[in-house]
């Protein structure tokens, strides 16, 4: 019976749930990094670590 | 002056994790050129117990990673949030209590693992005072980085931020739930979880140090260093968001596939393949992200030494990242794991990402901090050549022996018998390879020295020693014309606390799906029906076991696949190690696995074995074990230890309890009357450690009760009850 218990132990809702979680999740960081922004910030904050001196490091 | 003090960088704290680096890494190496040498040696620990295979690998293991890759990450770290930040540290104090907390944790792991002070828990040995050290510590470090965070003069968080944020939030998850052990003695712990629990929250842990320390902390520092060597930006920043958040959220899933092919339930080693395999598509964008931004800059390739080692340094990750989730599929890990493939995959990793990105920010940032020129570039490029050929070498040695080993043990003849039976047969095979993988490491190392001598005279060079830098104003400041509007993930980058527990989420959820159900499997085992714990001279054993190390050879789970079952016996189940705090599954084979030693060799065998391996096994490379037949037994810890065991759901009765020295006495005279009879003849041998690793080993898969006995037990526990 334990054994048959084990051998069952597959919790296909917590699969769903996590495949659910990660498909939206992924979709929603998709969605929101490719929003229509201004291209100019991120080329800014790309550039953030540039814009100080070869002194500053 | 204090008002001085918050206008300069602290390029000083900066200056000791990089001397620190220097030391912890060449000692990390040298440590693992002696444990290389030693498989291909087995003299090699001088029959000195301190100096021996299973008490110097995980030294080794943690120097590379907690001494050398820990203090280079902090090196970054400090350096280069002060000035995405455009602020000092938060604290001076908390700085330095990082940097000598954290050297001090070293020296004193150092010193207790060689003692043989370990819970043999991979990457996390290290025994619970120092693990509270360790979460001390980290919490300083915390404090002081998001201190810096809360005070930052630059609004925006750079890329590299988030990277170093998702670390210190998940390390710290990670150990804290990792280390929950209840003390026995000073130096002495079981876990509260026990086998396939154990296992479980073990690789979720080992498996996320890799990813969340030696994987998310270094493309934070890759997002910083590579832009700066190169002088351009980030190839593209929409790119790094994206890896961000699917990186950290998927890496946290894929702790099972160190488990495939185990008595683990199905459900959870399928969700930890298929989430490897989702991991090729951030870890290879991060790379691409890190690649591309040398465009229109290729040319430096080939003439800085900086840009050599990262740009091998992210190759190497895109390999170590290919070839992780390859290794996932369970197919693949079945021929794969437990053999030497893996030590060259985590060396790929180790190595050639993590080390040569270090040496790269390292030669970057020296003549940095010193205000002068780095003393020779054809040294550094000496050391890339040098040292890349080392990791090659290393690497092609280490995966033709697991290859070649993985397929011998597989190799199943016409009649369905094993066509190399005899186990030692498939370690002599690959022997020379352990010559060859010790002369890439000793080449590593010389590349290492050469970089030493390098930042020495480039230190000894400068005329200022480390140069005080005045904070420049932030972007905002810098921009102040230009307008902005804050939507999206640019607003996030702004709310350092939101963006904190963001992350916090994204690698909690996999950690709760995946844990929450394992720490409830033993809801569907009947403890006492199915399997009896060990009894006290057998537990005493174990802990010699454990302290030896004897898991860095030894595995003790029979896999699920026809090769294992007709080399080892029947598949392993979850009910033969529901008591085992720590498991004992191990993750390497160099020796056969254990599971089901017990009574299939006598006890002059074992005996003899421990003695001098060659006695019995003229082939083998197992070291002697001497001293097992000089040291004496602790029998009077034992009550506690059972009684530690009892209070954790082990179900000892309280005479049990009470009566274990005495019962483990017994149990050794019975062992030594049996080896006298046989002629070994040394005094007091009812009392040497030797007996109890005999107990304990004999008892291996000999512990499962048959339905039958166990309803009879059941009665009589009733009935005594």
């Amino acid at each position: 019976m334990k054994q048959e218990a084990l051998s069952l132990f597959n919790h296909p809702e917590l699969i769903l749930t996590a495949f659910l979680l990660f498909f939206s999740t992924f979709l929603g960081i998709l969605i929101w990094a490719l929003k229509k922004s201004r291209q100019d910030h991120y080329d800014k904050m790309a550039s953030l670590p540039l814009e100080l001196s070869a002194k500053d490091g | 002056m204090v008002q001085n003090k918050q206008n300069y960088y602290d390029d000083i704290t900066v200056k000791w994790f990089l001397y620190a680096t220097m030391v912890w890494g060449i000692i990390a190496f040298l440590a693992g050129l002696m444990v290389a040498l030693q498989l291909g040696f087995w003299q090699l620990n001088f029959n000195l117990e301190w100096l021996t295979f299973g008490r110097l690998r995980p030294l080794h293991t943690n120097a590379a990673i907690f001494a050398f890759a820990g203090n280079a990450i902090f090196a970054g770290i400090y350096h280069s949030t002060q000035r995405l930040c455009k602020a000092r540290m938060f604290s001076d104090a908390l700085s330095k209590i990082h940097f000598f907390g954290w050297q001090a944790i070293i020296v004193a792991a150092a010193i207790t693992l060689p003692l043989g002070f370990s819970q043999s828990k991979e990457y996390a040995e290290l025994e619970w005072p120092l693990d509270i050290a360790i979460t001390l510590i980290w919490v300083v470090f915390a404090i002081n980085f998001f201190g810096t965070l809360a005070r930052r003069k630059e609004k925006h968080m750079y890329v590299a931020l988030w990277f170093y944020i998702a670390t210190i939030i998940t390390v710290a998850v990670l150990h804290i739930f990792n280390s929950i052990e209840i003390p026995v003695s000073f130096f002495k712990s079981y876990p509260v979880y026990a086998g396939i629990q154990d296992a479980m929250v073990q690789w979720w842990y080992g498996h996320n140090a890799v990813a969340f320390f030696l994987t998310t902390p270094f493309l934070g520092l890759m997002y910083y260093y590579i832009p700066k060597a190169a002088n351009r930006p980030v190839y593209s920043y929409r790119l790094s968001i994206i890896h961000f958040w699917a990186l950290i959220f998927i890496y946290i899933w894929a702790g099972p596939h160190h488990l495939l092919n185990t008595s683990l339930p199905d459900w959870a080693q399928n969700l930890g393949m298929v989430f490897s395999l989702m991991l090729w598509a951030p870890s290879w964008g991060g790379m691409i992200n890190g690649l591309l931004t040398l465009r229109g800059a290729w040319h430096l390739l080939r003439t800085e030494p900086i840009i050599k080692f990262m740009v091998a340094a992210l190759t190497f990750y895109g390999m170590a990242t290919f070839e992780g989730p390859l290794l996932s599929i369970k197919s693949v890990s079945a021929l794969g794991h437990y053999t030497d493939w893996i030590i060259a995959h985590v060396h790929g990793g180790a190595l050639g990402w993590n080390g040569f990105l270090t040496f790269g920010m390292m030669y970057y940032l020296v003549p940095q901090l010193f205000g002068t020129k780095l003393y020779s570039k054809r040294l550094a490029n000496n050391h890339f050549w040098i040292g890349f050929l080392g990791i090659l070498i290393y690497y092609i040695s280490m995966g033709a022996s697991g290859i070649t080993q993985g397929l011998m043990w597989m190799a199943i003849d016409s009649n369905g018998q094993l066509v190399y039976p005899d186990f030692v047969e498939t370690v002599s095979k690959i022997i020379p390879l352990y010559y060859v993988r010790a002369f890439g490491g000793f080449l590593f190392i010389i590349g290492n020295l050469l970089m030493l001598y390098n930042l020495a005279k480039t230190i000894k060079s400068s005329k200022t020693g480390v140069q005080q830098v005045k904070i420049p104003a932030a972007f905002e400041e810098r921009h102040a014309k230009e307008k902005s509007h804050e939507q999206g993930h640019r607003k996030l980058e702004g709310l350092a606390l939101t963006f904190s527990i963001l992350a916090f989420i994204a690698i909690a959820v996999g950690s709760v799906i995946e844990i929450i159900p394992t720490l409830s499997m033993q809801d569907y085992i009947q403890p006492e029906k199915k399997v009896e714990p060990f009894t006290p001279l057998e537990l005493a054993g174990r802990d010699i076991y454990i302290r030896e190390g004897c898991y860095t050879c030894h595995s003790q789970m029979i896999r699920k696949l026809p090769s294992d079952v007709l080399r080892f016996g029947p598949a392993s189940t979850i009910e033969e190690s529901m008591y085992n705090r720590p498991y004992q599954w191990g993750s390497k084979r160099t020796g056969p696995d254990l599971a089901r030693v017990g009574k299939k060799y006598p006890n002059l065998w074992h005996y003899r074995h421990m003695v001098n391996p060659r006695d019995v096994v003229q082939a083998s490379i197992m070291p002697n074990y001497s001293w097992l037949a000089e040291n004496t037994i602790d029998f009077y810890s034992l009550r506690r230890k059972f009684s530690v065991m009892k209070s954790l759901g082990v179900p000892y009765s309280e005479q049990e309890v009470a009566d274990a020295d005495r019962i483990a006495e017994e149990e050794a005279r019975v062992i030594a009357e049996d080896l006298n009879k046989q002629g070994v003849a040394i005094d007091s041998l009812e009392q040497k450690e030797i007996i109890a690793i005999i107990a304990y080993l004999q008892a291996l898969g000999q512990k499962q009760i048959k339905s039958e006995e166990a309803s009879e037990n059941s009665i009589e526990k009733e009935g005594g009850n």
